[in-house]
């Protein structure tokens, strides 16, 4: 029973909810309707202007022209009234719809009581512009009280001979003698030669009641309108609220997906004998790039790159798969060209939408530098051995989940100290610039060869993102850019120098001691170092103050030179903070604006050349590089 | 850093020798409020000895300043070429006084 209950209330608090939703849209857009009248009126009351104007001049020589001049005047008045009032409110009240087609129905009422049959058409325009509320019952009131007044206009007109009559229907009273005269007659006069009642009568079944007829049908097509009206905003407003969900729930599952991959850095700390670094960027929300590294035992090193053909959820799925099968059987402790064929093998059972996977894996033994290596139609990675830069040779091999049954082949190759490993995806060597060229294998492998062989791994991605984004420029990322480096030499022989401090600013000086030994020994001019070591203090202080709120914490300080520039990472492991999200200060501003706040990041973007922020698991990574002579 | 002070009548000169950061700041804030709240009309800051200013450094300077504005003048004089450098980057040099 209390199931039943609370599913019930469920139910109704969904209602509800839908209900609330529903009437807000409504209100959204009665208040744009509010304003939109609001805006014809405007135009209405320059019309009307006008016309009195070009009818001072002399045009429109019409019967009854002082008259009509007054109900333009009146027109204008009403109207310009009407707009001042609907924007003094921004069109936020309910009352406003009522006045706005009141004013409307009267302007025309007046208008159809001066000029009688020749503007009749006019007295539609209410009826139309109701129909921008999207409300049925609006319109069809809006209809019957415009209707109401023409009849009265028509009254008025020929009972208290207010307006112009249409000769055609006037009744004279038997014996009248017409005389023709280029003269205008005005009801007045004409009244005393006019049969009232039959005149009336003869307009009312000949002229006026075919006119409500079609002007009603007109308004019954226009109530129709409205309801359409209505069902497309919900239409609309419900398909919001579902691409909304949608979008949350491509975001959770590019966090997961982002928290599937290692991305703990150093991943390793323990071990001193090699350097590894990787990195993701999805193109979409989530993306079918992957890569994993992971120690199968004491001494092997699995490596593994992928791509996942087509993008989104689909493709992040079978990238999940794809994963944890290669993971699962790399820790039984098979080889990489055995774990191909029986992953390929599971991976195409049951895979009806054809999808597939090109992959790259290794298993290096890091005692022996024995590495076996298969490759499942992966572009080969490029190895940096004994100073040289190839291309490494692999044996092909078809894609996983493409064909049951393939045998996988795998090579082997001795690693030596010092060699390097690239892994990449094509979402590197195919990002396109401006003119539509691709980054390509040469530029990789020119930038590849002119990173300093010391260069650590984190840095050498961070270089070779830094030359893909120069080359993209402005250009959207349409493929996921995955790379991975793994360097095979005992740590401490990397350039790169790294020191882990408090975070705090009792510890300045000795970091700015540090990096400004690195900038001696490098000979950096005397404006780089004061620029550099400004932007270093800034940034560690920022980490210092605005890092840890809970309590102390470390902050990790690392540098690498490399032609002509260094290049500085800050690591902490505090909560998420990208400081290049500051506002930038208004340098210009005078004194008594000055802020006090933001100013240090503006320093450091003003004297680094680059700067970047990376969120990698649970550390805020920031780098930033600048040249260190002229 | 050291900060040495010379004080005649309304009349005071600070000079400055060292690094100007977020370490060594607070200090010269608080000579500055102490000197300002002395009520003096003519207020110098010799930079000839500084060799370096960073963001908290600044900061003391704008508060320095809006604390001399309506009371008398604050300049700022022998700055190396590099803290120029600095003061221009920020926009430092159009409110600040340097000679």
């Amino acid at each position: 029973m209390i199931f039943i209950r609370k599913a019930r209330n469920n139910i109704r608090k969904q209602y509800e909810e839908e209900e609330r939703h529903q009437t807000q849209t409504l209100w959204d857009n009665e208040v744009e309707a509010n304003l939109f009248v609001a805006r014809i009126l405007f135009y209405t009351a320059i019309l009307s202007l006008s016309y009195i104007v070009v009818s001072f001049f002399g045009a429109f020589d019409t019967a009854d022209k002082g008259r009509l001049t007054g109900v333009m005047l009146q027109a204008a008045i009403s109207s310009v009234a009407g707009t001042g009032i609907a924007y003094y409110f921004k069109g936020k009240k309910k009352w406003l719809k009522f006045l706005l087609m009141l004013i409307y129905i009267t302007i025309f009422f007046r208008a159809e009581l001066v000029l009688g049959n020749s503007v009749y058409l006019l007295i539609m325009f209410p009826i139309f512009l109701s129909v921008r509320y999207y409300s049925r019952p609006l319109t069809a009131s809006v209809a019957v009280v415009t209707l109401l007044f023409a009849l009265l206009a028509d009254y008025l007109c020929i009972y208290k001979g207010l307006g112009i009559i249409d000769y055609n229907y006037i009744k004279l009273i038997p014996g009248t003698i017409l005389e023709v005269s280029d003269q205008a007659i005005t009801t007045a006069e004409a009244a005393s030669v006019i049969d009232i009642k039959a005149t009336w009568l003869n307009f009312l079944w000949r002229s006026y009641v075919p006119r409500y007829i079609y002007t009603s049908m007109a308004a019954a097509i226009c109530t129709v309108v409205a309801r359409k009206g209505r069902e497309a905003i919900f239409a609309q407003q419900a398909e919001t609220k579902r691409s909304e969900r949608i979008s949350t729930e491509l975001s959770l599952a590019s966090s997961i997906q982002a928290n599937m991959l290692p991305n703990i850095f150093p991943a390793f700390p323990e071990r001193k004998d090699f350097d590894i670094y990787a990195t993701m960027t999805p193109a979409k929300e989530v993306g079918g790039d992957f890569y994993d590294f992971f120690m199968i035992d004491e001494d092997r090193l699995a490596i593994v790159i992928a791509d996942v053909s087509g993008k989104g959820i689909p493709a992040a799925m079978f990238m999940v798969i794809a994963k944890t099968l290669i993971k699962d059987h790399a820790q039984l402790g098979l080889t990489p060209s055995m774990i191909f064929t029986r992953v390929n093998d599971l991976l195409c059972e049951g895979n009806e939408v054809g999808l597939f996977v090109t992959s790259w894996m290794a298993i290096i033994d890091l005692k022996t530098g024995k590495m076996t290596y298969a490759n499942a139609g992966h572009n080969p990675p490029i190895i940096k051995k004994n100073g040289v830069i190839s291309y490494l040779h692999c044996i092909p091999g078809f894609v996983l989940a493409g064909f049951e049954g393939y045998q996988y082949k795998e090579s082997e190759l001795q690693l030596n100290m010092g060699d390097k490993i690239f892994l990449y995806t094509d979402g590197v060597t195919e990002a396109t610039n401006a003119q539509g060229e691709l980054f390509g294998e040469d530029r990789l492998m020119k930038s590849l060869e002119s990173i300093d062989p010391r260069t650590n791994c984190a840095t050498i991605l961070h270089m070779i993102r830094q030359d893909v984004d120069r080359f993209v420029g402005d250009e959207e990322q349409f493929d996921d850019l995955t790379m991975l480096a793994f360097d095979y030499s005992p740590k401490g022989e990397s350039s790169t120098l790294e020191r882990t401090y408090d975070a705090n600013d009792a510890k300045l000086h000795e970091v700015l001691a540090f990096v400004e030994q690195g900038l001696e020994e490098h000979d950096a001019d005397m404006k780089a170092t004061m620029a550099i070591t400004v932007a270093l203090e800034e940034m560690f202080v920022n980490v210092c103050h605005y890092a840890y709120p809970e309590g102390p914490g470390k902050v990790t300080v690392g540098m690498t030179f490399h032609h002509n520039k260094i290049y500085i990472y800050l690591v902490d492991y505090g909560i998420p903070f990208n400081p290049l999200e500051n506002e930038d200060p208004d340098v210009d501003a005078k004194l008594e604006d000055r802020k006090i706040g933001g100013l240090g990041i503006y320093m450091v973007k003003k004297s680094m050349d680059e700067c970047r922020y990376e969120r990698k698991g649970n550390q805020n990574r920031f780098i930033m590089s600048r040249r260190i002579k002229e | 850093m050291e900060i040495s002070e010379t004080l005649k009548e309304n009349v005071c000169r600070l000079s400055l020798d060292g690094r100007l950061d977020t370490t060594t700041a607070p200090e010269l804030d608080t000579k500055l409020s102490e000197v300002i709240g002395k009520d003096i009309k003519e207020l110098t800051l010799d930079f000839k000895g500084l060799e370096y200013i960073s963001s908290a450094g600044l900061r003391v300077l704008l508060r320095g300043q809006k604390m001399m504005n309506g009371k008398g003048t604050m300049v700022i004089t022998n700055v190396k070429d590099e803290l120029m450098e600095i003061f221009e980057m920020t926009g430092f040099n159009d409110i600040l006084n340097i000679q």
